[in-house]
């Protein structure tokens, strides 16, 4: 059916223009069909997937009641508990900083290998791109259970988590950025007599501190938010508490962990857009 | 006596069809100040960089100071940190200081160690500073490189240069993106170093009147063949034509 609307619009140019017009008529009637035929393909896409995950907005309309009673009990936040959140509080920070640390020094090589323009060889670029698509591929939370597993419950296990699933991310943005820097310089070098490393420490690192630095900042933010969940597989950090008081119905409880969270949210917010400015 | 540089059937082709240099012989002596002349595209700038080996020449030998140019890295190094080069977007780390810039000129000659440490002794910093004085800008020595104008810049990479103690510069269409009162300006440097201090120069441009006025020898390319090469003097209209529009001779040469 799309294949018929450029046929028509094509007959109807064609009628009454001059020669060349023609063409750009069908390539114009061309267009519209390509549209009209990605809006049908996305379409059907949409209700594949509403169908697949079963959307029933009829069923969240009447639960939202259930949803606003919910939310009353959770009033107020039971700021008592507060001082009993300081201690996960700060452990959840000290996760988050010990896990983008650690992914900072591991996915810097990896990085420089993951980058086409500086790889020393085709091997490594590919073995890098792997480890890192792997590190990105699976979630932190995976990786919590796996090292759980490994080093028992506590901290330790979610720093390592955020630090190979950091590695992944940073090695990307490592690479990606290597790879935008201006060549002159490394050319300008080279011809100089330097060898890798030096090209490297003097031409492309000037070039992406900045970038460096802001996607650090980056990463540690997302993982303040992901170390307050790291505890609901017995990773460390406030999450434990969360997930026991939701399951011990102290709605107070959880929304003042929720306060909680978004306070050390915020403040690593304000923090990090500070040193951003700052630094770069 | 021996010369500087020669460059022996030089022919580099990115592919079949594209000869960038279809056999290039030239000899430069010490203290020449040479103008390689030519229209874009008719492998000025490769022949330049076949020297010092940014792009591997396909066949043909570049022989320097009486060695031939091998490919290995260590021999290369060593090569290349005497030849030093100035490029038409200038090549500078934009966002390093003026006297680093300079100082990285001498890279070839550093441990790869004390350069990733970013240590530079006390004589490197000398060394640099006399250079950049060379080119009137030791007073800028510490403003970021992305502050200085384009012919600063450009007086910055002609410093770096130097800073190597080179027994030549390449110089790649040193003057293409400066208006041509900065451009007379850097090229009177570029003389000024060869005069004073007989480092030889060889110099790509595309414009007739700059290789008149600052030339000593000239040599014209044209589709990846020299068609002339004689004294700046000597460049007449007819020349000129086949220089830029590639006369009968040139396609009679291959």
């Amino acid at each position: 059916m799309a294949d018929r609307l450029p046929l028509r619009k094509s007959e109807i140019a064609g009628q009454g223009s001059v020669a060349g017009l023609p063409v750009e008529e069908v390539s114009k009637a061309g267009a519209w069909a390509r549209s009209l035929a990605i809006a049908l393909f996305a379409l059907v896409v949409l209700g594949w997937s509403a169908e697949g995950v079963d959307l029933r907005p009829g069923e969240f309309l009447a639960g939202i009641p259930s949803i606003l009673r919910y939310i009353s009990h959770m009033f107020p936040p039971n700021f008592a508990y507060g001082r009993d959140l300081a201690r996960p509080a700060i452990e959840t920070i000290q996760i988050a900083i010990w896990g983008t640390l650690l992914a900072v020094l591991t996915s810097l090589p990896l990085g420089i290998l993951a980058a086409i323009n500086v790889t020393p060889h085709a091997a490594f670029y590919h073995t890098a791109r792997l480890v890192l698509n792997t590190c990105r591929g699976v979630s932190e939370l995976v990786f919590a259970l796996i090292f759980v597993a490994a080093v028992g419950l506590g901290p330790f296990p979610g720093v390592l988590a955020l630090a190979v699933h950091n590695t992944g991310m940073l090695g990307k943005f490592y690479a990606e950025a290597i790879e935008a820097v201006d060549p002159g310089p490394i050319e300008a070098l080279q011809a100089a007599g330097a060898n890798l490393l030096q090209t490297i420490a003097l031409a492309i690192v000037p070039q992406v501190l900045p970038n460096f630095v802001a996607f650090n900042l980056y990463r540690f933010e997302v993982s303040i938010r992901s170390a307050t969940v790291l505890g609901l597989v017995g990773a460390g950090g406030i999450g434990f508490h969360l997930i026991s008081s939701i399951r011990l119905f102290q709605y107070q409880d959880t929304s003042m962990i929720l306060v909680v969270v978004l306070l050390l949210v915020w403040v690593t917010d304000i923090a990090s857009s500070w040193l951003r400015q700052r630094i770069i | 006596m021996a010369h500087l540089l020669e460059l022996r059937r030089l022919r580099k082709s990115y592919g079949p069809g594209t000869e960038a240099l279809c056999g290039v012989d030239l000899a430069v002596d010490r203290g020449e100040f040479l103008v390689i002349l030519g229209p874009s595209g008719a492998g000025k700038s490769t022949l330049m960089r076949c020297i010092n080996r940014l792009v591997v020449p396909s066949a043909g030998d570049v022989v320097f100071q009486g060695q031939p140019l091998e490919d290995d890295g260590h021999s290369l190094r060593a090569a290349r940190r005497h030849i030093g080069m100035i490029f038409q977007s200038f090549n500078l780390v934009k966002r390093l200081s003026v006297l680093t810039n300079v100082l990285a000129g001498r890279i070839g000659y550093k441990s790869t160690l004390s350069v990733l440490c970013y240590y530079f002794t006390r004589e490197e910093r000398g060394l640099a500073m006399d250079c950049l004085a060379r080119v009137d800008l030791a007073h800028k020595a510490h403003q970021r490189a992305d502050r200085l104008s384009g012919g600063e810049q450009q007086r910055v990479g002609i410093a770096r240069a130097l800073a190597q103690e080179p027994q030549l510069i390449l110089a790649d269409e040193p003057v293409a993106s400066l208006d041509p009162k900065i451009a007379r300006n850097v090229l009177g440097y570029l003389k000024r170093i060869n005069r004073e201090e007989g480092i030889t120069v060889l110099c790509n441009l595309h414009q007739v009147d700059y290789a008149r006025e600052f030339g000593d020898r000239v040599v014209g390319l044209s589709r990846g063949h020299i068609v002339f090469d004689g004294r700046a003097c000597d460049l007449t209209s007819s020349v000129l034509a086949e220089i830029y529009h590639g006369g009968p001779a040139t396609a009679e040469e291959v």
